[in-house]
C-alpha cells in the first residue's frame, strides 16, 4: 500500500483528533490531550513524508548539467511514472445519477511539498504548545483547535477540487477566528478576532465570486483542469482577468497583503503557538498557495503585475513599519507580512518556483521564530524586547535556535530567506528594475529590525520601554477601544530573572532550526536545487547557475549586512535614544492610522444603510406591535371602570343583563 | 276581592323594594335582608300562581318550601361570611371590601 494510497488519512486524522478532544478532552488528565494531538501529527508527518517521498520518485527527473548548460532537449533524464500527478478521486453530491461535486485529492510535487510543511511545521507546533499552554485554562480545548485548523490546512492544500479548497478555505477562517480569541476575557482579544473574521471573510467574498464565476464558464472545479489548453480556451481574457482578481482579493486577505493586512498584527493576541500557525503553517500560507494554484488563469488574464505590485509594496511597507515596534511578536507579524509580500512578488514576476521555495523556507523559519518569542515570552514574563533582560545569558537554547531563524529570515548566507528571497529578487530584477529596488530597500529594513530586536532583547539588560507611557498607546484605537477598555501590555514581576523553557518546547525549537536550515540548503545551488527541480512550474525547471545569480547574492548579501551594521551600531551602544522624529515614532507604532481610518470611515459608510434599515425596523415594524398594545391599553382604561369593586354595581349589571335576555326573548 | 293580580302586584312591589335595598344600601347587614325580601316576593308569587291556577297540584307551594330553606341556609352563610368581614376589615358596609375596584 503506497503512501498515496494512505493520503486521505492526512487530513482526516486530525480532525478526527479534533473530534475525539473536543468530546473528551475535559475527561483525559493532565496534559495528555495535548500529547494525543502531538502524536496524532506525528503520524500526519511520517504520512506526508512517506507521500513526498513517493512523490519524489514518481516525479521525473532532470539532468543537472544539461539545465544548467541551457541544453534543454536533454535535460530529462528520467520520464515521470504515467499515473503522475497522483488523483483519488471519490464521488460526492452526486444526485440522482448526476456527476456531482467530485471529492478529489490532487498530489502533485507542490502539494507533496507544501503537505509536508505544513504536517512537520504543526507537528512542532503541537509539541511546543504541551508545554507552552501547560496550566492554562481550557487546555484541551486548545488542542482540538489546532488539530482542526491543521486538518484543514491539510486538506485545502490537498484538494483537487476548488470547491474543497473553498470549504476548507472557511474552515480555517473560522478556526483562526476561535484561536485568536482563545484568551476570550481579554477585550483585545475579543476584537482582534471579529477583526480577522471579518476581514478575510469579506476577502473570501471575492473567492466565492470568482469561484462561481468560473464555474459558469468552465462548468467545473477542477484544479488540475484549470491548467489545460481547451478549459483556458474557453476562458475570455477578461473574464480570466476578473476571476483572477477575484480570487486573489480572497488571497490578500488569508496572506495578509496591504490593504487588508490589518487583521495580522491584531491576532497576536492569540497564545504564542497560534501564531506561530497561522503565520507559518497555515492561514497565510494558504493565500499563497491559491495565488500559485490559480497561476494560469493569472496569466491568461494578464494580471500577474497587479500580484507584484501589491506584493512588492507590502513587502516594503511592513517592513518600515516593523522597527517602531516593542512587542516582539508584533515585530514578528509585520515580517510575516513583509514576507508573504516576497512571495507574491515572486509570483507576479513568474518567479513561481522561488516563491514556492519561500513559501516552504519561510514556514519554517517563522515557525521557528515565532516559537521562539514564545520561549522568550515564557521565559522572560514579557513580550516587550526592552524589558526582556539579557536572554542570551539566561536562555541560550532559545538564542541560537532563534539566531538561526533571524539569519535565515534576513537572508544571511547561506542561511533558508538567503536563497529563497535571493531567487525572487533575480527574477524581480529581470521583470521590473522599480520592484527589484522596492525588494532590496525591504530586505535592508528586513536585517534592520531583526538585528535591534535580537539586539536590545537577548543581549542587552532590561530597560524601561520606551513607548510605554506614550499617550498615543494608551487604549488600542486600532482596534477601536478606548484608553479605559483596553489593559496595558504587562511588565515582568519585580525581580523576576528570565529562566531557560522546558523540554518539549527546546525540542521543537531544535528541530524547527534544523529543518530550516535544510530546507534552505534543498533548493540552494549547495544541494543539488532539489526542490526547484521537483517543484517547478511548466514543462521543466529554470534553473540558473550560480554564476549568474552571484551578482544578486553579493547584493543581497551586501544589503543585509549594512542593515545588521546599523541596528548594531545603533542599538548596541545606545538602545533608548529616540533617533526618529516622535511624529514618525507615533504614525508607525499607529499603523499610518489605515486600521483608524477603516473603523472610522469605511466602518461608518458600511453602516449609512443599516441606519435606514434600522428606522425602518425600529418605526415600522415596531411601531405595528406598539399600535396593538398601545390600543389595548386605550379601550381598557375606559373598560376597567366597569368594575368597581362594589357588589352592588355587579348587582345592577346581572339585573340589566336579565332584562336584556328577557326583551330579547320576548321580542 | 282579592285576585291573583293584587298577589302579584304585592310581590312585585316586594321585588322592587328588594332590589332596591340590594342595590343602594351599604350596610351589609341591610343588603342581607333586601335579599330575604327578594327572595320572598319570589316565595309569594310561586305559592299564589300555583293555590288560583291549579289548587290540586302544590308545585308552587313545594318550590317556596324550597325557597325558604335555600333562604335559611343562604342567610346563615351570608351572616358568617358578614362576621369574617367585620373580624378583616372592621366594618360591614361595601366601601370596606372594595378591592377588587378596576
Amino acid at each position: 500500500m503506497s503512501y498515496v494510497e494512505l493520503s486521505y488519512w492526512i487530513p482526516l486524522l486530525p480532525a478526527l483528533g479534533f473530534v475525539v478532544l473536543i468530546l473528551f478532552g475535559r475527561s483525559l488528565p493532565g496534559r495528555s490531550s495535548g500529547w494525543i494531538a502531538t502524536a496524532v501529527m506525528a503520524v500526519v508527518a511520517v504520512l506526508s513524508l512517506g507521500l513526498l517521498y513517493d512523490v519524489m520518485l514518481a516525479a521525473p527527473g532532470w539532468d543537472l548539467a544539461a539545465l544548467l548548460g541551457g541544453h534543454h532537449e536533454e535535460a530529462l533524464a528520467k520520464a515521470g511514472s504515467p499515473d503522475f500527478p497522483f488523483r483519488l478521486e471519490w464521488n460526492w453530491l452526486a444526485i440522482r445519477g448526476e456527476a456531482g461535486i467530485p471529492l478529489v485529492i490532487y498530489i502533485d510535487a507542490l502539494a507533496a511539498v507544501v503537505t509536508a510543511m505544513v504536517a512537520l511545521a504543526s507537528l512542532f507546533i503541537h509539541l511546543f504548545s504541551v508545554g507552552y499552554m501547560d496550566g492554562e485554562e481550557r487546555y484541551p480545548t486548545f488542542f482540538a483547535y489546532l488539530q482542526l485548523f491543521s486538518a484543514a490546512m491539510l486538506a485545502f492544500v490537498l484538494a483537487g477540487n476548488f470547491f474543497h479548497s473553498l470549504l476548507s478555505w472557511e474552515v480555517m477562517g473560522l478556526m483562526s477566528y476561535l484561536l485568536i480569541g482563545f484568551l476570550y476575557k481579554k477585550k483585545t482579544a475579543q476584537q482582534a478576532q471579529k477583526k480577522a473574521f471579518i476581514t478575510t471573510k469579506l476577502a473570501d467574498l471575492g473567492f466565492m465570486l470568482g469561484l462561481f464565476w468560473l464555474y459558469l464558464l468552465v462548468g467545473n472545479f477542477d484544479l488540475a483542469d484549470l491548467a489545460s489548453e481547451q478549459t483556458l480556451a474557453m476562458i475570455g481574457t477578461g473574464a480570466a482577468a476578473a476571476v483572477g482578481l477575484l480570487v486573489f482579493v480572497a488571497a490578500m486577505g488569508k496572506s495578509a497583503q496591504f490593504p487588508l493586512h490589518v487583521w495580522l498584527l491584531d491576532a497576536m493576541e492569540g497564545p504564542t503557538p497560534v501564531s506561530a500557525m497561522i503565520h507559518a503553517a497555515t492561514m497565510v500560507a494558504a493565500g499563497v498557495y491559491l495565488t500559485a494554484r490559480f497561476y494560469p488563469l493569472l496569466i491568461h488574464g494578464d494580471v500577474l503585475w497587479v500580484v507584484a505590485l501589491v506584493g512588492a509594496f507590502t513587502a516594503l511597507f511592513a517592513a518600515i513599519l516593523a522597527p517602531a515596534f516593542a512587542d516582539v511578536k508584533k515585530i514578528l507579524a509585520w515580517s510575516t507580512v513583509s514576507q508573504l509580500g516576497y512571495m507574491f512578488l515572486g509570483l507576479g514576476v513568474f518567479g513561481w518556483a522561488a516563491a514556492m521555495f519561500h513559501l516552504v523556507a519561510h514556514a519554517f523559519f517563522k515557525a521557528l521564530l515565532f516559537l521562539g518569542s514564545g520561549s522568550m515570552i515564557h521565559g522572560a514574563k514579557t513580550q516587550d524586547i526592552f524589558e526582556m533582560d539579557q536572554l542570551k545569558k539566561y536562555m541560550p537554547w532559545t538564542y541560537w535556535t532563534f539566531l538561526i531563524g533571524a539569519l535565515a529570515l534576513m537572508g544571511i548566507p547561506p542561511f533558508a530567506g538567503f536563497w529563497s528571497k535571493d531567487l525572487i529578487l533575480h527574477a524581480a530584477e529581470e521583470h521590473a528594475k522599480a520592484l527589484w529596488l522596492m525588494g532590496l530597500t525591504a530586505a535592508f529594513f528586513t536585517a534592520f529590525y531583526t538585528t535591534r530586536m535580537i539586539v536590545i532583547a537577548f543581549h542587552k539588560p532590561a530597560m524601561p520601554s520606551p513607548w510605554k507611557a506614550a499617550e498615543w498607546t494608551r487604549g488600542a484605537p486600532w482596534l477601536n477601544l478606548g484608553p479605559d477598555e483596553a489593559e496595558p501590555d504587562p511588565s515582568p514581576p519585580e525581580g523576576h530573572h528570565p529562566h531557560e523553557s522546558g523540554v518539549e518546547m527546546i525540542t521543537a525549537l531544535v528541530a524547527l532550526a534544523a529543518l530550516s536550515f535544510f530546507v534552505g540548503l534543498w533548493g540552494s545551488p549547495l544541494g543539488g536545487y532539489g526542490l526547484l527541480t521537483l517543484v517547478y512550474w511548466g514543462e521543466m525547471p529554470e534553473i540558473l547557475p550560480a554564476s549568474k545569480l552571484m551578482m544578486g547574492y553579493l547584493t543581497g548579501t551586501l544589503v543585509a549586512l549594512s542593515g545588521v551594521a546599523l541596528a548594531w551600531f545603533w542599538y548596541s551602544t545606545d538602545p533608548l535614544r529616540q533617533r526618529a522624529p516622535v511624529w514618525l515614532t507615533r504614525m508607525l507604532q499607529r499603523r499610518f492610522y489605515i486600521d483608524e481610518f477603516y473603523y472610522q470611515v469605511v466602518g461608518r459608510i458600511a453602516q449609512a444603510p443599516t441606519y435606514v434599515l434600522a428606522f425602518v425596523d425600529r418605526y415600522l415594524v415596531d411601531g405595528l406591535v406598539d399600535l396593538v398594545g398601545y390600543s389595548t391599553q386605550v379601550a381598557s382604561a375606559f373598560l376597567r371602570h366597569l368594575q368597581s369593586g362594589r357588589f352592588a354595581t355587579y348587582a345592577l349589571y346581572m339585573l340589566l343583563g336579565a332584562l336584556a335576555l328577557y326583551v330579547g326573548g320576548v321580542r | 276581592m282579592v285576585t291573583l293580580g293584587h298577589f302579584l302586584l304585592l310581590s312585585g312591589l316586594l321585588m322592587v323594594i328588594g332590589l332596591y335595598g340590594v342595590l343602594t344600601r351599604r350596610n351589609l347587614i341591610a343588603v342581607l335582608m333586601s335579599v330575604e325580601i327578594l327572595l320572598n316576593a319570589a316565595a309569594l308569587a310561586f305559592a299564589s300562581v300555583a293555590a288560583y291556577r291549579d289548587p290540586q297540584i302544590f308545585a308552587g307551594q313545594v318550590f317556596a318550601l324550597f325557597i325558604i330553606v335555600v333562604a335559611a341556609a343562604e342567610l346563615s352563610i351570608g351572616f358568617a361570611i358578614l362576621l369574617n368581614v367585620y373580624r378583616t376589615h372592621g366594618a360591614v358596609t361595601d366601601d370596606a371590601i372594595s378591592e377588587m375596584r378596576g
